[in-house]
């Protein structure tokens, strides 16, 4: 009987750490997607009107897609930390680690795609302004990083 | 409006961003205003692409073909770029309301005025000109067909065709409250409302000049407005003064105040009507602001109304040789 608890304890920290990884990545890769999709509509627009616009338009649609990465980082790492012997505390851990950057993560990258999508309209006025809506869309990434530190944080306790 | 509505219009919003750099600024304006001759002052528009057959124009005189296409062309541009065609709805079924205004007084007057008729309507011309011959209006939406029906009903007992404009202008911005209010959006509610309130005072300072009574108030003034109607009407004959009184502390106080001392001072409504425009201008432009939704979109459409009517004044003032100063007397903001 013992024995069988022990075991079962074993598979389930497997995978709850498997879940982790798995919730980690999907749900910042979803909030990217549609950030991104967002500036992309907005960079559309601008380019059509104005082809020589696109170097800044793509750059600012490019900006909400690092939280898929972050979320791909902790997935890596989560994955590293799976062995046949994970705990079932372990496996806890490493599930909730992946919650900061995965709805962090989902949450900035739409928020910074609007903004993202508000600097290219931006761009379509003031070309010279690039930057700016540039630190402006860096503001809603500051988030996304702090989620990721955390998320890094808490699978460093499991040994 | 919800978030996810407004995310539908960024392509839309974005492309509007970018072709708003092309609208008239003021510099242009300038050049126009600083130009010999009205054909110079033609150059200015033609090289911002205005109209279609911009390269036939060569005579200053025939303008206004360049400005109606122009009118065509924002359309056309506005309703193919935009995820909801209905939006610009409450502008074009003003058009059609001024046709059928128009048709049904030519034929009642015996005379063809085909020149004053617009295309931009919701309704095509063609059709809208064999539904009035044949009084078929079977496909009309409620409010226009009610309206068109009352007024025939009405010239039919008075034979006065002042009774026509009478209610299809009352029908016309019923209709378009009804459409701005289908949208469900503050910004277009709240523009139909500025336009029904600032068509208000205008008419009310003209009711007042014109010494008419109660009764006609009633049927002229519009409802629907911010400013109830019943506020006009109690003060049909009172002093000038208290109706600037009465007027400075709503969002209109200050069209009122100058507008109004104008009039008192020169008996005309010139200068009201600009603050009016100006008024509904500082409106719109609230929408430079925004990233999404519908009301740049919206905003771009009035600010290209408001330039070809600063367009049309400043063409006319150079034909007839009006000074600078007088022109610019009369130009209207403009929304870059």
């Amino acid at each position: 009987m013992e024995f069988i608890l022990q075991n079962l304890n074993a598979q389930t920290g497997s995978f709850l750490a498997i879940l982790g990884a798995a919730f980690g990545f999907f749900l910042a890769a979803m909030g990217s997607s549609k950030g991104v999709g967002l500036a992309g509509e907005a960079a559309a627009g601008v380019v059509s009107e104005d082809p020589g616009k696109f170097v800044p338009c793509m750059v600012l649609q490019a900006m909400p897609s690092t939280q898929a990465i972050y979320g791909f980082i902790i997935t890596i790492m989560i994955l590293g930390k799976i062995n046949a012997n994970l705990s079932l505390e372990h496996g806890f851990i490493l599930l909730f680690a992946a919650l900061p950057i995965g709805f962090v993560g989902f949450l900035s990258a739409i928020y910074q795609g609007r903004v993202a999508a508000a600097g290219i309209n931006m761009v379509a006025k003031r070309p010279e302004e690039m930057v700016k809506g540039i630190i402006l869309a860096s503001m809603v990434e500051v988030f996304a990083i702090f989620a990721l530190l955390i998320s890094i944080l808490l699978i460093n306790n499991v040994g | 409006m919800s978030k996810k509505n407004e995310t539908n219009f960024l392509y839309a919003v974005a492309k509007i961003k970018a072709i708003e750099n092309r609208l008239l600024d003021k510099s242009k304006i300038e050049r126009m205003l600083d130009a010999y001759t009205p054909e110079d002052a033609l150059k200015v528009i033609t090289e911002a692409d205005y109209g279609y057959s911009v390269s036939e124009v060569s005579d200053a005189h025939i303008y206004e073909v360049l400005l109606e296409e122009e009118m065509q062309k924002t359309i056309k541009l506005l309703s193919d770029i935009s995820p909801q065609k209905e939006i610009f709805d409450i502008f074009m079924q003003k058009n059609d309301y001024h046709n059928v205004k128009v048709l049904l007084k030519a034929e009642f007057l015996g005379i063809e005025k085909d020149e004053n008729l617009v295309e931009t309507g919701a309704i095509e011309l063609r059709k809208m000109k064999m539904s009035v011959k044949e009084r078929s209006f079977i496909d009309f939406p409620p409010i226009l067909r009610q309206a068109i029906n009352d007024s025939l009903d009405t010239f039919g007992r008075t034979n006065d065709p002042q009774s026509i404009d009478l209610i299809l202008d009352q029908a016309c911005y019923k209709q378009m409250l009804e459409s701005a209010k289908s949208l469900n959006n503050d910004f277009v509610t709240g523009l139909v409302k500025a336009l029904i309130d600032t068509v208000n005072i205008k008419m009310f300072m003209r009711l007042r000049a014109l010494k008419k009574n109660w009764d006609f108030a009633q049927r002229v003034l519009l409802k629907g407005g911010s400013i109830d109607t019943d506020v006009y009407i109690n003060n049909l004959e009172s002093p000038v003064d208290s109706v600037i009184e009465l007027l400075r502390y709503t969002s209109y106080g200050n069209v009122c105040e100058s507008g109004i001392e104008d009039f008192k001072n020169t008996g005309s409504v010139a200068a009201l009507e600009k603050l009016c425009d100006n008024y509904i201008m500082g409106y719109v432009k609230k929408a430079k602001y925004l990233s999404m939704g519908m009301a740049p979109l919206i905003a771009y459409y009035v600010a290209k109304e408001t330039e070809i009517k600063n367009v049309r004044i400043v063409m006319t003032g150079k034909i007839n040789k009006l000074p600078n100063e007088q022109i610019k007397e009369r130009l209207r903001d403009l929304y870059v």
